[in-house]
């Protein structure tokens, strides 16, 4: 009896709306905290003096709070900066153009072999970067590219496997009739490209564009690779400086870490409406 | 079907495309202007280490003002990182002119061809092996007789302690030269249970500085890692699975080292003891001017690697330049070379204390204490260098490594015995360092 009782009140319970929001809230604001901790982490490590890294490490408010840590950081941090402002500029900009005509190419075009050239597309996305380098290297070297930042746009720029990708699968959910009927209109394949299907796709552009900004910003192997000069190296090359081989400035690095990701935050608070369009609309979410 | 563009896109494009452009040359701008710079003669050096405020700083700039060869400096990435970018410049004859290499992967550079023979430069610039530290003179030569690289000098392993903490469980300090006279690994272990205070603070730490695996098995009638023909996986054999149980051990059996878990972290140990919370430490003498910035509230020193059954060697991190073959300034990197190790980089280095310089005579420099600053003992890190033992070594030592130290981990967490693991391991690294 007393547990028909109970079992009642659980289903009735269950039943209230606000009880299961505020455990659906619940239960996000936990998994929310698993996902910030590092975030608030880094943030309080980057306030906490030296000792305090180590006699509080797991701390997210420091003992001792501190701003020493950020004026190391931005006397070094500046000039990094602004190359790998430059540098995700130009990454996006360019990568968009090649990725959203050649999107539109696979997608909307009609030429022969069409499909087998997405495959082999898609496919030199197989090949690890890693087993070209030398290869890479060598050719960038006898262009006279080697110390200069084309290698860090380039042919990331042209060669956007993932963002054609990305775009061809929006440009397929566009209804034909748009198109038909700007062709009856008399537009040509450019204009149709660049007044209809182009506005239309923003969401996926965003989404390509994130993506690709957070690429070029977290690059650390391409300025090591094939940058020397220091002036001309980027903001993952200068996080190193606050790591040696045998010991690191721990406090300073989390400093150098939490100004760096700002512009990366910021981003993503501009394009996130996008983003998640972009990403539902390409049929890329499952 | 006919493409119609308006005239107020086509302008807006090339509105778009002549900024991006300009941009774009930016980039290419600035780096041309780099690339071409005429003028004085120049050396480019590549290191792991940011110059500023290294030791390296005022040895360039003097240099610079001795000779009028100007040093352009490439900083890349420190530890897995450099890696890459190492074997990218060596496989595209692309080099810098002089380059760090770490002393364990010499063999594997020298055996590609790039690098230069440095044999006859070092005979006739008159550099005698008994005016160096036999450790660091005869540290880069091959098996072949060939010299790829060469060795500034030498960070040798002791054994940093901290006096207050000493004082404090009243235990008796170490040795203040390089004597075994009670300091054996047994007196080691004894006086780290007296400093242990449970969930305040640990005795020692030795896991997380890999020259143990060299050190104890030495010391106590092994050969180290590897065999001294460098075919043979050494540290699978008795002595050397009794030297990385018995580090284990300092956590698992006597609970005086932290867990491998928490000292895995790169750096983390020795940031535990300039916090006061480890009371010895195994570490190279390149922590000397770490712990001097870091190490407040107490007072620190360096004693002896305890003397085993067998001996009382230590092992040192050899600070080792190449000259690629296809270098462009050759001559102007050699000059830079030879200056780093002879009397006049030399001194400054060792006045510096980052390092033992090679060269005997600047090395003196380096064993005067500093007023007012520990370690009091630093002439004991000149008694290490020479006490330091060469181990034998293998070329494809980064895969073997790849293959060993992982497996040695739930060792290290005290969930399997060193005697279990390493003979599965050997046939592994044994085919990995015979290939």
């Amino acid at each position: 009896m007393n547990a028909t009782i109970e079992g009642g009140a659980a289903t009735r319970l269950l039943a209230n709306p606000r009880f299961t929001r505020t455990m659906y809230y619940a239960m996000l604001t936990v998994l929310a905290l698993g996902f910030l901790f590092p975030l608030l982490w880094m943030i309080g490590t980057s306030f906490k003096s030296g000792p305090d890294t180590v006699t509080h490490p797991s701390a997210i408010f420091p003992a001792h709070p501190t701003l020493t840590n950020y004026a190391a950081a931005l006397h070094i941090l500046p000039r990094y900066l602004w190359n790998s402002v430059e540098l995700a500029f130009l990454n996006v900009v360019f990568l968009l153009a090649v990725a959203s005509l050649a999107g539109f190419a696979f997608a909307r075009l009609d030429f022969p072999g069409r499909d087998l050239l997405f495959l082999v597309v898609l496919g030199s996305a197989l090949v690890p970067g890693i087993v070209y380098l030398i290869p890479q290297y060598a050719v960038f070297r006898d262009w006279g590219w080697v110390d200069t930042h084309y290698p860090l746009w380039v042919p990331r720029a042209f060669t956007p496997v993932f963002g054609t990708f990305l775009m061809r699968q929006f440009f397929l959910g566009i209804p034909k009739e748009l198109e038909e009927a700007a062709r009856i209109d008399g537009a040509g394949v450019f204009t149709i490209f660049s007044r209809i299907m182009l506005p239309l796709g923003t969401p996926a552009l965003a989404t390509v564009a994130l993506f690709t900004f957070v690429d070029s910003w977290n690059d650390l192997l391409g300025p090591l690779i094939f940058v020397n000069s220091q002036r001309l190296q980027t903001v993952p090359v200068a996080l190193a400086l606050f790591r040696g081989l045998e010991f690191t400035n721990t406090a300073a690095l989390m400093a150098a870490a939490t100004i760096t990701i700002v512009p990366v935050f910021a981003v993503f608070i501009l394009a996130q409406r996008y983003f998640v369009m972009g990403i539902t609309l390409s049929g890329m979410k499952g | 079907m006919s493409i119609a563009i308006g005239t107020r896109t086509r302008v807006l494009a090339a509105a778009a495309a002549a900024t991006l452009i300009a941009l774009a040359g930016c980039s290419k701008a600035e780096s041309q202007s780099a690339g071409n710079a005429s003028g004085p003669q120049k050396v480019v050096l590549m290191n792991w280490e940011a110059l500023q405020g290294s030791p390296l700083e005022p040895v360039l700039k003097q240099f610079t003002a001795d000779t009028g060869i100007q040093v352009e400096y490439q900083f890349a990435a420190s530890g897995s990182d450099y890696w890459p970018k190492t074997r990218t410049v060596l496989g595209s004859n692309n080099p810098p002119d002089i380059m760090r290499i770490d002393d364990d992967f010499l063999p594997y550079y020298a055996s590609t061809g790039k690098l230069q023979d440095l044999k006859d430069d070092i005979s006739s610039a008159g550099m005698k092996s008994g005016d160096y530290y036999d450790s660091v003179y005869n540290s880069t030569v091959q098996a072949d007789g060939s010299i790829p690289a060469w060795s500034l000098g030498i960070q040798p392993r002791v054994i940093f302690y901290n006096k207050k903490m000493f004082k404090e469980a009243g235990v008796p300090t170490p040795p203040t030269t390089w004597s075994g006279k009670g300091w054996t690994w047994d007196d080691f272990v004894k006086a780290a249970q007296k400093l242990t205070i449970k969930d305040k603070r640990w005795g020692a730490d030795v896991v997380d500085d890999s020259a143990f695996e060299t050190l104890y098995s030495v010391n106590n009638g092994g050969e180290g890692r590897w065999t001294k023909d460098g075919k043979g996986f050494a540290l699978a054999d008795p002595p050397g699975q009794e030297a990385v149980q018995w580090v284990a051990d300092l956590t698992c059996k006597y609970g005086v080292q932290p867990a491998w878990s928490e000292l895995s972290q790169t750096g983390k140990g020795a940031e535990m003891f300039a916090a006061g919370q480890i009371g010895m430490i195994e570490r190279a003498s390149s922590f000397v001017d770490y712990f001097r910035t870091n190490a407040k509230g107490f007072d620190w020193d360096v004693a002896p690697v305890p003397a085993g059954s067998a001996d009382q060697i230590t092992q040192g991190n050899q600070l080792v330049f190449a000259i690629p073959k296809a270098a462009a300034n050759k001559d102007a990197a050699w000059k830079l070379l030879q200056y780093l190790t002879t009397a006049k980089g030399a001194d400054q280095f060792a006045k510096a204390g980052a390092f033992v310089p090679g060269l005997k005579s600047s090395a003196q420099l380096a064993g005067k204490p500093v007023a007012g600053k520990p370690p009091a003992s630093a002439s004991l890190i000149l008694g290490a260098a020479d006490h330091s033992f060469r181990s034998g070594r293998v070329e494809n030592i980064e895969d073997a490594i790849g293959i060993y130290r992982p497996a040695l981990d739930p060792v290290k967490n005290c969930q399997a015995k060193a005697s279990d693991v390493l003979p599965k391991v050997k046939p592994d690294v044994l085919s990995t360092i015979d290939q």
